[in-house]
C-alpha cells in the first residue's frame, strides 16, 4: 500500500474532479423587471465530475427586483443584489436574551417595498405582553434592508414604553437588518441574529437520541488531584445528536444530564448545533482517558480553560479573561468506553477520568471552554503519539477540545434515562465534601531578617484555591559565590532565600545548602506590574517538582514523576526589588507575587523545582516579550528558572544581616 | 461587452487558483457529493458578487464558509464514495469509512496538510481557525486516521 498521504490524495483526486469554468460569460439576456429599467440577466455556466460522471449546472444570476427604478431606455450592467427579495422573502426567528422568541415576516409588495411584520413573544416594553411590529421599508444596498419608521404595538392593548433612553418611537425608527450570505443570516442594529425558519439553525430545541453515554466506571477509586469541591452524582447521560459532528473528547454534566461530544452549541445559526446550559447552576466536565501502564494522573492533568466571549462564525471576541483549571480529582475503573476511540473499543479498559467541578456554575453569557491535555512526554511515547523525547519529564500539551455554548436561562437539552443513575450513586460515597488540600504554612517563626521586601499585603487574589498566610518570613541572600539571577525565592518558616539555585554540597562548585525534609516551606515570585490590569488575570506561574538522582544543574537524572502545581495565591503591593530586574530596579513598582504553599514540605532527597510563567500570548506583548500573536489567546510558557537541591536534616545557610524586611499579615 | 471579458478573465484566473483548494476543502469537511455541489454554489456565488469578493483579503476563506453555509443539513456524517479499486489498487478499500469517522475540521487539517501539503497557516486561514488549533486538529485526525486503518504512525 502506499504512504497514507499519497493514498488520501489518489483517492480523492479520482472520485472529486475539479469544477470547470468554461471561461465564457453567456450572451446578455434582456429581462425586463418588475422595475421600469430592465436589467441584464448574465448567465455562468459549470461543471463538475463525482467519479468520472459530469454533472452540468446552470447557473444564472438573481435579478434585482429589489432595486429602484431607473430608465427603461438605459443599457445598464448592475450587479444583482446579494439578498434578492425573493431570497428574503419569508420568516426568520431569533431569540432575545430573555428568552423570548421574535419571529419577522419579510413580504415583497409592489415596486419593491418591502412589508415586515415581527412578533415577540414576550415583549419587556410591554411588561411581559406579547408584541406585535410592522413597517415598511426597502433596500438601502445590496445587504442591508431598512425600516424607516416601524410601528410597535402591545397585544393586550397597553402603551409600549421604553425600558431607558430615548422614546420607543426614537429608538425603533430605521430598523436595519444586514444579510451575511455567509453564514445566510440577519443581524438587525440591536444587534440581534435572525435565521430563516425551519432550518436547524433555527431549532432552539434539540432532541437527544435516549441511548446512554458513555459509561462512567463503577469504581470508588476517587483520587485526589488538584484541590476541589465534593464529588456530586453523575446523573443520566445523554448523546447529542448526530447532526452534532463531534468527537467524544469530554463530557459537560449538569444534573440530571450529561452531555457527550458537548461542543459548538451555538443557537446563533452557524449550524453546528443549537442548546444551553442553565447558568450559575453547578456542573462538572470529564473526561476520559485509557490507562496504558501505571495511572495517568502521575504526570497526565486535564487542563480547562474558560474564556467568556461574543461568537461570530468567524470566530470569537473575548470580552473577558480567561480562567485555566486543572483537575480537580480523578476517578479510575474499567468501562467498555474510554476516551477518544471510544467508538471503536472493544473491550473494557481501565480507564482515567479527570474531573473539573464548577461548583457555582457559571453565570449567564456565553462561554468557551477548551479541555488540553498535558502529560510528560514519556507518557505521550507510551501512547504512540510521540516518537521520541528530548526531554522525557517535559510535559506537553497534545490533544485539546472544546466547546462554546451560551449559559442562558432555561436548559434546551432534553434529559434522558439510558442510564440507571444508581450506576453512579455510589461512586462517590456518600457525596460529602471532602476536606480540600490546600498547603498552608503557619509562616509563624523568626522574625524577618533581610531580602526582597515582602509588599505589605494589601490584596489577596486567590487564583488557585488557597489561603493567605499570616507571615511570609524571613530572607536571606545566597552567598555571592552562586552567581543567580534572582527568579523565585523559597521560603521555610524561619527563612526565605532568594536566587536558590543550583544548590549543590556535592562539589560543582554551584552552592551548598539543602532544606529540610518534611517541613512546610513556600515558594514566590514576583512579576512587575506594567500597566492597569494585574497579572493575575491570565498570568499564572506553575511549579515543576521532580525528585532528582544526581546533582547538578537543572536536569539531571529524574527517578520519580514530575509533579506539577499552579499557584495558590497571588500578593500585591509596591516594593523596591520585584521581578528578574530587581538589582537594576532603582524605584519601587508595583508587583505581583505567585505564591506556591508546601505545607508537608518535601520527603527527604534531592528535588528539582522548576518555576515557568504562563500567559497568554498578548499579555507578553505587553510585557515586551513578543512581538506578534497569531493567536493572542494561546498560552505561552516564558521563563523558566529552577533549582535542584537535597532535602535532607538541617538548613545549610545562615541568615544575613540585612535590612529586617517588612512584616506583611493576611488583612493588614 | 468590455466589462463582460474584464470580468471573464479575472474570475478565470481566480478559478483556476481558489477552485482546487476549495473543492479539497468543502470535500474533506462534506464527501465528494455535498462537497462538490458546495464548492459549485460557492463559485457561482462568487460569479455573481465578483466585485466584493475580488477585493477581499481572504477569498477562499470567505467562500469556504459560504459553501458551508449552503451545503443542505444532514443529520448523518457525510458519505465518501468507495475506493474504485480497479483504478486505486494502492488505495486501502476502508479509506472512506476512517475518513467518515474523523471530525469534519480533523478531515479538512489532515486533507489538506497531510493529503495536499498546504501549510499550517494556509489551512489556518481558510478554516478561519488559529494555526495551534488546526494543528490539533491535524494530529488527532492523523491518529485517528491510522488507527482507524491500523497503520503505524511513520505512515
Amino acid at each position: 500500500m502506499s504512504d497514507l498521504s499519497t493514498q488520501l490524495r489518489e483517492y480523492l483526486d479520482a472520485t472529486a474532479s475539479p469544477i470547470e469554468f468554461d471561461g465564457v460569460v453567456g450572451d446578455a439576456v434582456w429581462v425586463p423587471s418588475r422595475q421600469t429599467s430592465p436589467k441584464r440577466r448574465t448567465t455562468a455556466s459549470w461543471a463538475y465530475g463525482i467519479a468520472g460522471v459530469v454533472v452540468p449546472v446552470a447557473l444564472i444570476l438573481g435579478v434585482a427586483l429589489l432595486l429602484p427604478g431607473g430608465n427603461e431606455d438605459e443599457v445598464a450592467l448592475q450587479t444583482p443584489p446579494s439578498v434578492p427579495a425573493s431570497g428574503l422573502e419569508g420568516t426568520w426567528v431569533a431569540t432575545e436574551d430573555d428568552g423570548s422568541t421574535l419571529t419577522a415576516t419579510f413580504q415583497l409588495s409592489g415596486d419593491g417595498v418591502v412589508e415586515m411584520l415581527e412578533v415577540d413573544d414576550y415583549a419587556s416594553v410591554c411588561s411581559g405582553a406579547p408584541s406585535t411590529m410592522t413597517g415598511t421599508g426597502g433596500l438601502e444596498s445590496d445587504t442591508m434592508l431598512v425600516i424607516p419608521e416601524p410601528i410597535l404595538t402591545c397585544d393586550d392593548g397597553s402603551r409600549p414604553e421604553a425600558l431607558s433612553g430615548p422614546p420607543l418611537e426614537e429608538q425603533l425608527q430605521n430598523l436595519t437588518f444586514t444579510y451575511d450570505p455567509g453564514t445566510d443570516t440577519l443581524t438587525d442594529n440591536f444587534g440581534m441574529v435572525w435565521s430563516r425558519e425551519g432550518s436547524e439553525d433555527a431549532n432552539d430545541v434539540m432532541r437527544s437520541d435516549p441511548t446512554g453515554g458513555t459509561p462512567f466506571p463503577d469504581t470508588d477509586a476517587a483520587v485526589p488531584g488538584d484541590d476541589g469541591a465534593g464529588p456530586q452524582p453523575l446523573g443520566a447521560v445523554s448523546i447529542l445528536p448526530d447532526s452534532v459532528h463531534l468527537d467524544f473528547l469530554f463530557e459537560l454534566c449538569s444534573d440530571p444530564n450529561c452531555f457527550r461530544d458537548a461542543h459548538f452549541m451555538d443557537p446563533s445559526g452557524s449550524g453546528l448545533g443549537a442548546g444551553g446550559f442553565e447558568p450559575d447552576t453547578p456542573f462538572h466536565v470529564r473526561e476520559g482517558f485509557p490507562v496504558v501502564d501505571a495511572a495517568l494522573g502521575e504526570g497526565f492533568d486535564v487542563v480547562i480553560y474558560v474564556t467568556p466571549f461574543e461568537s461570530s462564525v468567524d470566530g470569537f471576541v473575548a470580552p473577558g479573561p480567561t480562567v485555566r483549571y486543572t483537575a480537580d480529582y480523578i476517578v479510575r475503573g474499567e468501562t467498555d468506553a474510554c476516551g477518544p476511540d471510544y467508538e471503536w473499543q472493544a473491550g473494557t479498559v481501565v480507564c482515567e477520568w479527570f474531573v473539573h467541578e464548577f461548583e457555582g456554575g457559571l453565570p449567564e453569557g456565553r462561554y468557551a471552554m477548551w479541555a488540553v491535555w498535558e502529560a510528560p512526554c514519556w507518557a505521550w511515547v507510551e501512547y504512540g503519539y510521540v516518537v521520541a523525547c528530548t526531554d522525557p519529564g517535559e510535559v506537553m500539551s497534545l490533544f485539546s477540545s472544546g466547546f462554546d455554548g451560551p449559559f442562558e436561562a432555561g436548559v434546551e437539552y432534553e434529559s434522558v434515562d439510558g442510564e440507571d443513575p444508581s450506576l453512579f450513586a455510589g461512586l462517590f460515597g456518600d457525596g460529602t465534601a471532602p476536606e480540600p488540600i490546600l498547603p498552608v504554612a503557619d509562616g509563624s517563626g523568626a522574625a524577618p531578617t533581610a531580602g526582597t521586601p515582602i509588599p505589605e499585603m494589601t490584596e489577596a487574589i486567590v487564583g488557585d484555591p488557597g489561603q493567605v498566610t499570616a507571615q511570609l518570613g524571613q530572607i536571606t541572600t545566597l552567598p555571592t559565590a552562586v552567581h543567580l539571577d534572582f527568579l523565585f525565592e523559597i521560603c521555610l518558616p524561619e527563612v526565605c532565600f532568594r536566587d536558590a539555585h543550583f544548590m549543590d554540597p556535592d562539589g560543582s562548585g554551584l552552592g551548598s545548602g539543602g532544606y529540610p525534609a518534611g517541613e512546610p516551606f513556600f515558594i514566590r515570585e514576583g512579576f512587575p506590574l506594567t500597566g492597569e490590569e494585574p497579572l493575575g488575570e491570565g498570568f499564572d506561574v506553575v511549579v515543576y517538582v521532580t525528585a532528582m538522582a544526581d546533582p547538578g544543574h537543572a536536569g539531571g537524572e529524574a527517578i520519580g514523576e514530575t509533579v506539577r502545581y499552579t499557584a495558590d495565591y497571588i500578593v500585591r503591593g509596591d516594593v523596591a526589588g520585584c521581578g528578574p530586574g530587581y538589582r537594576t530596579q532603582e524605584v519601587p513598582v508595583t508587583c505581583e507575587w505567585f505564591v506556591h504553599e508546601f505545607a508537608d514540605g518535601l520527603p527527604a532527597g534531592r528535588h528539582a523545582l522548576w518555576v515557568v510563567w504562563e500567559a497568554p500570548c498578548e499579555a507578553w506583548i505587553g510585557f515586551g516579550f513578543v512581538e506578534e500573536c497569531a493567536d493572542p489567546d494561546e498560552v505561552l510558557s516564558l521563563f523558566q528558572s529552577g533549582f535542584d537541591a537535597p532535602f535532607g536534616d538541617g538548613v545549610s545557610y545562615t541568615d544575613s544581616d540585612q535590612a529586617p524586611m517588612r512584616a506583611s499579615s493576611a488583612g493588614g | 461587452m468590455v466589462l463582460s471579458r474584464q470580468l471573464d478573465e479575472s474570475f478565470t484566473i481566480f478559478v483556476k487558483e481558489t477552485e482546487p483548494r476549495l473543492r479539497r476543502a468543502l470535500v474533506a469537511a462534506f464527501g465528494q457529493d455535498r462537497g462538490l455541489e458546495a464548492t459549485a454554489v460557492a463559485l457561482a456565488y462568487a460569479f455573481e458578487h465578483w466585485e466584493r469578493v475580488e477585493s477581499m483579503e481572504n477569498p477562499a476563506g470567505y467562500l469556504y464558509r459560504v459553501g458551508r453555509s449552503r451545503v443542505p443539513f444532514e443529520r448523518t456524517r457525510p458519505i465518501f464514495a468507495p475506493v474504485p479499486l480497479d483504478q486505486l489498487p494502492d488505495v486501502e478499500p476502508g479509506l472512506p469509512a476512517a475518513l467518515r469517522r474523523l471530525s469534519e475540521k480533523q478531515r479538512v487539517a489532515v486533507v489538506l496538510i497531510h493529503a495536499y501539503g498546504w501549510s499550517r497557516e494556509e489551512t489556518a486561514s481558510l478554516m478561519g481557525l488559529s494555526m495551534s488549533t488546526v494543528d490539533t486538529h491535524l494530529q488527532r485526525g492523523l491518529s485517528k486516521l491510522r488507527r482507524g486503518l491500523g497503520v503505524t504512525a511513520n505512515v
